[in-house]
């Protein structure tokens, strides 16, 4: 199972809270991340101005709301914000939302394609030690 | 600005005792810059990189000291127990030299001798150039002062994929790896790294927001001529050759970020430049060889003061 983009009322998650997970703030660093998720999200430059955000849930069951950020000068979305979606007032986890967030690292890394592989992401996190790589 | 640093009061008594030194702070354009100034005598600035602060040199401190030295180390914004900025945008090449800048001129340095390795390298060379008057001397180590990217910048694996969009920010802020791995595979002396200094650099990057600028800097290695330090590194480049400053340039034999060539290349740069001296060292060579990189410094500023005459 894979990471599955969902909206807003498809969340299965009750009484949400949401809770910072962390910040993008230069998609266009590399080309090609950024059309990646327009595609993926159907982003428009309508959403820059009151859109939605976007929402996925990861192979765990756990679902993430992705804010995506405008900024002067630069094409939309310029960064993007990803917080949890935490049920009600109960604690989260913070190893189980790195593996959530390094499945989504999958997922994108595959969207994005050419010289980004799947292959070059699992290296990397074996090399510095993510476990879930 | 939203900027927070870690008090050095903070500083628990095992890292203390490696760092037994005042730490000193000033506003260098409107933040809040950490260092150490020990010793008397001409200055000696010592510049660390990413992910790094003061403490990489804290071998060297005291020995220039004793040598006769004034010995400055201080912490780039963003890292150490300096200020930290909260946003990537806060940050760039530029902004590091003009908060160095200002620090040497708040401090009314002249004479410095300035030995700089990685990021340290083009933020202390350029200010050299940009305040000729203010130098005597440069020492650099495993950096590099021009726009092509080493090959090791180049790669996917695993250079750019770290940084790459959103990859970034989890790996360098959620998973801290260049603390927690990158400096570990960046020396050679492993276990002695691991159980004397990892804590000390761990230690100030404890949380997601401490480790910005960790993904921030590798960001600003230029890949390409339209990259966002590309003109600042140009310029540079340009600019060293013309310097005229006495030099010394000491290298990691098992530096791979930087590799030999980059040692040659600096030797072209500088006219003046004597070395390079290879000593025992991957990327952070203060790490694996401190006593013998500080003996080959304090023999040129030896060699200078004899030149100088009584």
């Amino acid at each position: 199972m894979s990471i599955e983009i969902v909206d807003a009322s498809g969340l299965h998650t009750p009484n949400y809270r949401t809770v910072f997970v962390m910040t993008e703030e230069r998609l266009g660093h590399y080309a090609g991340f950024r059309e990646a998720l327009v595609k993926a999200f159907s982003l428009t430059p309508a959403h820059a101005d009151g859109g939605e955000p976007g929402f996925f849930r990861a192979p765990s069951g756990r679902e993430y709301q992705v804010v995506f950020l405008s900024r002067s000068g630069q094409r939309f979305p310029s960064g993007l914000e990803i917080h949890a979606l935490a049920p009600g007032f109960d604690p989260v986890d913070p190893q189980a939302i790195d593996e959530d967030v390094w499945r989504f690292l999958e997922w994108l890394i595959a969207r994005v394609g050419g010289e980004w592989t799947l292959d070059a992401l699992k290296a990397t996190g074996k090399v510095y030690k993510v476990p879930w790589a | 600005m939203s900027a927070q640093s870690m008090p050095a009061e903070a500083l628990p008594p095992e890292i203390r005792a490696q760092f037994p030194f005042a730490s000193r702070f000033i506003q260098v354009n409107g933040q809040r810059m950490h260092y150490v100034d020990e010793g008397e005598g001409d200055p000696v600035l010592l510049l660390h990189g990413n992910p790094t602060w003061s403490f990489l040199y804290r071998k060297f401190i005291a020995p220039m000291a004793a040598a006769g030295f004034r010995v400055i180390a201080p912490d780039h914004i963003g890292f150490g127990l300096s200020d930290r900025p909260a946003r990537e945008h806060d940050f760039s090449l530029e902004n590091h030299i003009a908060n160095l800048a200002d620090f040497i001129r708040r401090l009314g340095l002249n004479r410095v001798t300035v030995v700089c390795q990685d990021w340290g390298g083009p933020i202390g060379l350029a200010c050299a150039v940009l305040n000729r008057a203010a130098f005597r001397a440069l020492v650099v180590m495993n950096t590099w002062a021009w726009p092509e990217p080493s090959a090791f910048h180049c790669g996917i694996f695993p250079w750019r994929m770290m940084h790459a969009p959103v990859v970034g920010p989890y790996l360098f802020q959620r998973r801290n790896i260049l603390v927690e791995r990158g400096l570990y595979l960046s020396v050679v002396h492993r276990e002695r790294f691991f159980d004397e200094a990892l804590p000390a650099y761990r230690h100030v990057m404890p949380d997601y927001d401490s480790r910005l600028l960790t993904r921030v800097f590798p960001r600003l290695i230029p890949l390409g001529p339209d990259d966002r330090s590309t003109a600042t590194m140009r310029w540079l480049e340009q600019s060293l050759p013309g310097l005229d400053l006495p030099s010394l340039i000491i290298w990691g034999k098992e530096e791979i970020v930087f590799p030999a060539p980059c040692a040659q290349r600096f030797k072209d740069l500088l006219p003046n430049a004597k070395g390079p001296h290879w000593v025992t060292g991957s990327h952070f060579l203060q790490e694996d060889s401190p006593q013998e990189i500080c003996g080959h410094i304090l023999d040129f500023l030896r060699n200078l003061q004899d030149r100088r005459g009584p």
